[in-house]
């Protein structure tokens, strides 16, 4: 009977999200969001980049875990994308300066509230200048909640190194601000620049 | 001028002016004047629509000339009223040489994968009667290549670069909050200086300085405190709301050819009405700028107006 209950509620939700948004593919986004939209991955753009990555460099590591959220929504519900989610874990000189990787395990229905977290294919004819022609990489937003800064840029490419399937990130943090007199914000905790992490 | 409040006792236990606490002691608030300094002031200002604005929040003079009415809600604090000129002359007789720190110290370092970046303060002059000097200091990135800028003080505006190739070559929703939170940090009087400039190259290799000065106090704060407080971003904190608008502009951004022609009109799209110009210097020397607005009869769909 419980088993029942479940599928008639599943179809029921299924058809009311249904009945009230139309489909349209992540590439259409733009500055202003449809109501109702449904912004999904048709293609399946996304689903390459999901994964786990490490870097590594002496006693210093890099690791972040990306994920596919599908029907991601912001508190008001007035529109659902699919999105690239992502958390990490930064060791620097045996020292770990961060680790929100356990995030990944409390379903948010809002996927922004991860720290990395973004639905935005580029290729070399948008802003992947450094992509190959038929190269599409991934612009990712990336808060650090743990010292308050956001990266300008963060972005995805899929290489492969030492024979393996890895990432090519870069990471530009925006400049941070404080008003005279107040003390300089904490710096972000992963230097900004290009780390190459291979899939584990 | 600004509040004063007096206490003194009374044993009647009302006032005729001032309110009481109910015991013995009552409050009167007195209006005083005070010396704020800062450069003249007086007069409406509004300007005449740019980017869909009509120019309604001049104002905010007052008596004494210091521009700083903050007894009166309404009124807010006067913007300038020429922004472009006022950038075109912010490198000339001001001791700034904004042509070297652009020329010589920005644009060659735009191939490097982090901003780099300018603040500029305005303090009254030490030699000069009724006059201001200007100093320019570099931002130290520090270690994660971030620069930490400031606001309030005697800030009037930071120059900062966005890196060629790393992200769009045309100013963020990021750079406009920073204007924001500036114009609420500085004293009322010193908002009309305020401006932030941002040094790209785009994708054709064409490299520009654009600059941002607000031009209708009322909306720019207004529309950016809307967008900020905007019920898709409920429940984000501040560095999420800034992730997601900056995924929202890279939307838009990514819809163009990276060209500067493509990214200004987009740009003045993003934030038709927000009460501020966008501005770009025209040469080298920068002190020749143009109002860029958007106008459906110029072949790119932005026309570019001289100063005045």
């Amino acid at each position: 009977m419980k088993y029942l209950i479940k599928i008639i509620l599943f179809f029921a939700f299924t058809f009311t999200i249904n009945a009230q948004t139309h489909t349209l593919d992540i590439s259409d986004q733009g500055w202003q969001l449809e109501d109702g939209a449904y912004y999904k991955d048709q293609n399946n753009l996304l689903d390459p980049f999901v994964g786990t990555y490490l870097y590594t460099n002496g006693n210093t590591s890099l690791k972040i875990v990306l994920q596919k959220k599908t029907m991601s929504t912001p508190a008001n519900n007035r529109y659902y994308e699919d999105l690239i989610i992502g958390e990490y874990q930064y060791i620097k000189n045996g020292v770990q300066l961060a680790n929100t990787l356990g995030r990944l395990n409390v379903n948010k229905t809002n996927g922004w509230k991860y720290s990395m977290s973004g639905n935005n294919i580029v290729t070399n004819a948008g802003l992947c200048s450094e992509c190959d022609p038929n190269e599409k990489a991934l612009l990712l937003g990336f808060s650090d909640d743990i010292t308050a800064n956001y990266a300008q840029t963060f972005r995805v490419r899929r290489i492969i190194e030492d024979s393996q399937p890895a990432i090519k990130i870069f990471i530009l943090w925006t400049f941070s601000t404080h008003k005279v007199g107040t003390p300089v914000p904490p710096s972000p905790n992963i230097p900004g620049g290009e780390y190459i992490l291979k899939k584990i | 001028m600004g509040t004063r409040s007096e206490y003194h006792c009374t044993n009647t236990g009302s006032c005729s002016s001032g309110s009481c606490d109910n015991c013995t002691q009552c409050v009167t608030t007195t209006v005083v004047f005070l010396d704020c300094g800062g450069s003249s002031g007086g007069g409406s200002t509004g300007d005449n629509g740019d980017n869909g604005d009509n120019g309604d929040n001049g104002g905010g003079g007052n008596a004494d000339g210091n521009g700083e009415d903050f007894e009166f809600g309404p009124i807010l604090p006067e913007v300038s009223a020429k922004p472009c000129k006022d950038l075109a002359d912010l490198g000339k007789d001001t001791g700034l040489n904004l042509k070297r720190l652009v020329n010589d110290e920005l644009f060659p370092r735009l191939a490097d994968k982090v901003e780099y970046g300018y603040q500029i303060e305005k303090t009254a002059s030490s030699t000069v009667y009724e006059g201001h000097d200007y100093f320019e200091s570099w931002v130290e990135s520090d270690q994660s290549n971030s620069i930490p800028f400031q606001t309030g003080g005697a800030i009037i505006g930071t120059i900062h670069t966005h890196p060629k190739n790393i992200t769009y070559a045309i100013p963020s929703y990021g750079d406009l909050k920073w204007l924001e939170i500036q114009s609420n940090d500085v004293r009322p009087a010193r908002i009309k200086d305020c401006f932030i400039m941002i040094v790209c190259e785009d994708k054709a290799g064409v490299k520009s300085t654009y600059g941002i000065k607000i031009s209708n106090l009322s909306n720019f704060r207004n529309k950016i405190n809307a967008l900020w407080n905007d019920s898709d971003f409920s429940q984000l904190n501040q560095e999420e709301k800034l992730k997601i608008l900056n995924g929202l502009q890279e939307n838009e951004c990514r819809k163009t050819n990276g060209q500067s022609a493509q990214l200004e009109k987009s740009f003045l799209q993003m934030f038709v009405g927000f009460g501020f110009d966008l501005l770009k210097a025209t040469n080298n020397n920068l002190d020749n700028w143009v109002t860029l607005k958007l106008d459906s009869s110029a072949p790119t769909g932005v026309k570019s107006i001289p100063c005045n």
